[in-house]
């Protein structure tokens, strides 16, 4: 007996073509923010609202859904989302990122280079790359449609002015096919680089802001940088997965008692498969930090050289 | 635990948005629609349109079906959704009032769908997002189309094509695809 009272996968038919029209011009336009009527939901904005109606708009029974909440699979959030889209749709889910078929996720993307056939959905609390800069969103628009991104500039250099430094750690800003600059959700700097040129289809989704957006397969995508002051990815080249060893992939750290702390690899499934010696796939940054698309990630910037830069010297 | 009930034309509509999505993201390539020939225009107007959206098809069987789905059927101009089942001389005047969208809002370009002849009327050499590297692609479609499309479209205005072959294949170019016709 089929649960009644329900439409398949939560969103009404309606719902579901709204959200379908809104990504198919997402994908038409790279890194552009499409509207959307977001609809109410059975757990709050704010936590993931918007990538559980793209989840379901995109669901059919064949999929295998992955859920992860900065790269763990058992977080609450994780585990009540997966539960539910699995109760709506019929689904089977996984926690292993090369069985899925739609990996939604908050704040990272997988180790593991995902596949062509992989859609992975990003759950955004902030849309608006300009937001820090330009408080008016009618404002904001008229930026992106004259494509007028001085001030993201302007802001990365007083930075380097202030403080030797991007202040932006997570959210870090994009430009997407040479055209629109993107807030690729606060996933760390490690994991910007994953997003250029990527075989696999990335969708973004704000519920609370209502606004969707897309990076299809083999889409340049560039960080916001100088020639001479080039991006840089965060600096964990001393750090070590206490359980295995494992280094060159994004690590969090844990305080201890002491004083002193410890690393641990966030992407959980990576880590699970690699405490258990299960084959993985190849990863996006190989065992000696290199990245999978050799040239992409410029050697980082000594700080004498960038003292010298900002002294004006060549 | 039991899930809600999949109709038969929801798991189709479901199925054919991500043949859509698929072609949408890697330009040129074909998907397979379960439908073919005409019944895929209706099956795509069946995915994608509701009380909410605009249509124009010059095709009055097709208007009267399409109609069906609580869509309004409007002129070229005003039009979210076109549909063709053959591009001749009046579809080219049609094509040339189809909505590009504007700087503010670029999603108003509307979508081109159109049923593409058996046999290759055009080279097209392809690149942009989606295409690992710049492709040749034949298409169906007469070169006049291409050179009316790559008129029209000013990336981030523009519209998008869908193109359906008598194969049952699903193709697309959206409009941030680059298309030369050699």
């Amino acid at each position: 007996m089929p649960r009644l009272g329900y439409s398949y996968a939560f969103l009404d038919p309606g719902a579901k073509r709204e959200l379908r029209r809104s990504l198919l011009k997402a994908v038409a336009l790279p890194g552009y923010q499409v509207a959307y009527a977001s609809r109410e939901m059975p757990i709050a904005r704010g936590w993931g609202t918007g990538g559980l109606q793209v989840t379901l708009a995109l669901v059919g029974p064949e999929d295998v859904v992955k859920v992860m909440d900065q790269g763990d699979d058992a977080s609450v959030n994780a585990a009540n989302l997966r539960r539910f889209i699995a109760r709506m749709a019929g689904v089977k889910t996984s926690t292993d990122t090369a069985q899925a078929t739609l990996i939604q996720s908050r704040h990272r993307i997988p180790e593991e280079i995902l596949g062509p056939e992989q859609i992975l959905v990003l759950q955004v609390p902030y849309p608006e790359p300009l937001a820090r800069l330009e408080p008016s969103f009618a404002k904001a628009r008229e930026l992106h449609a004259d494509a007028e991104y001085g001030l993201v500039w302007l802001s990365l250099y007083e930075d380097l002015v202030r403080y030797r430094t991007a202040t932006h750690g997570a959210d870090y800003p994009v430009l997407v096919n040479g055209r629109y600059l993107m807030a690729p959700s606060p996933i760390p700097r490690w994991d910007n680089p994953k997003l250029h040129r990527a075989q696999h289809l990335t969708l973004f989704s704000a519920g609370r802001e209502k606004r969707l957006y897309a990076v299809p397969p083999f889409t340049e995508v560039r960080p916001v940088e100088f020639e001479d002051v080039p991006f840089e990815v965060e600096d964990q080249r001393g750090w070590a997965d206490w359980q295995t060893g494992v280094r060159h992939k994004f690590m969090t750290e844990l305080p201890l008692p002491d004083g002193g702390s410890r690393h641990e690899l966030s992407d959980r499934d990576y880590a699970r498969k690699r405490a258990a010696h299960l084959p993985t796939q190849p990863t996006y940054f190989d065992e000696e930090g290199g990245f999978y698309q050799p040239g992409y990630l410029a050697p980082r910037t000594p700080p004498e050289r960038l003292e010298r830069l900002l002294q004006g010297e060549p | 635990m039991t899930t809600p009930f999949l109709a038969p034309h929801e798991a189709q509509d479901q199925a054919v948005f991500r043949a859509l999505l698929r072609a949408m993201s890697r330009p040129g390539q074909g998907y397979r629609l379960a439908p073919s020939g005409e019944a895929a225009l209706k099956a795509i107007g069946q995915a994608l349109l509701d009380l909410e959206t605009r249509f124009y098809t010059p095709d009055p069987g097709l208007r009267a079906r399409l109609s069906q789905l609580g869509a309004r059927a409007v002129g070229p101009g005003e039009a979210d959704y076109l549909f063709f089942t053959e591009l001749g001389e009046p579809a080219w005047a049609d094509l040339e009032q189809a909505p590009i969208g504007s700087l503010l809002h670029p999603e108003e370009g509307a979508t081109v769908v159109a049923l593409s002849g058996p046999a290759p009327e055009a080279v097209l050499r392809l690149a942009g997002p989606g295409l690992p590297a710049p492709t040749l692609f034949e298409s169906g479609l007469p070169a006049r189309f291409w050179a009316l499309r790559n008129q029209r479209v000013r990336f981030p205005l523009g519209w998008d094509v869908l193109l359906l072959e008598a194969s049952g294949l699903c193709r697309a170019v959206p409009r941030s695809t680059l298309v030369e016709v050699t």
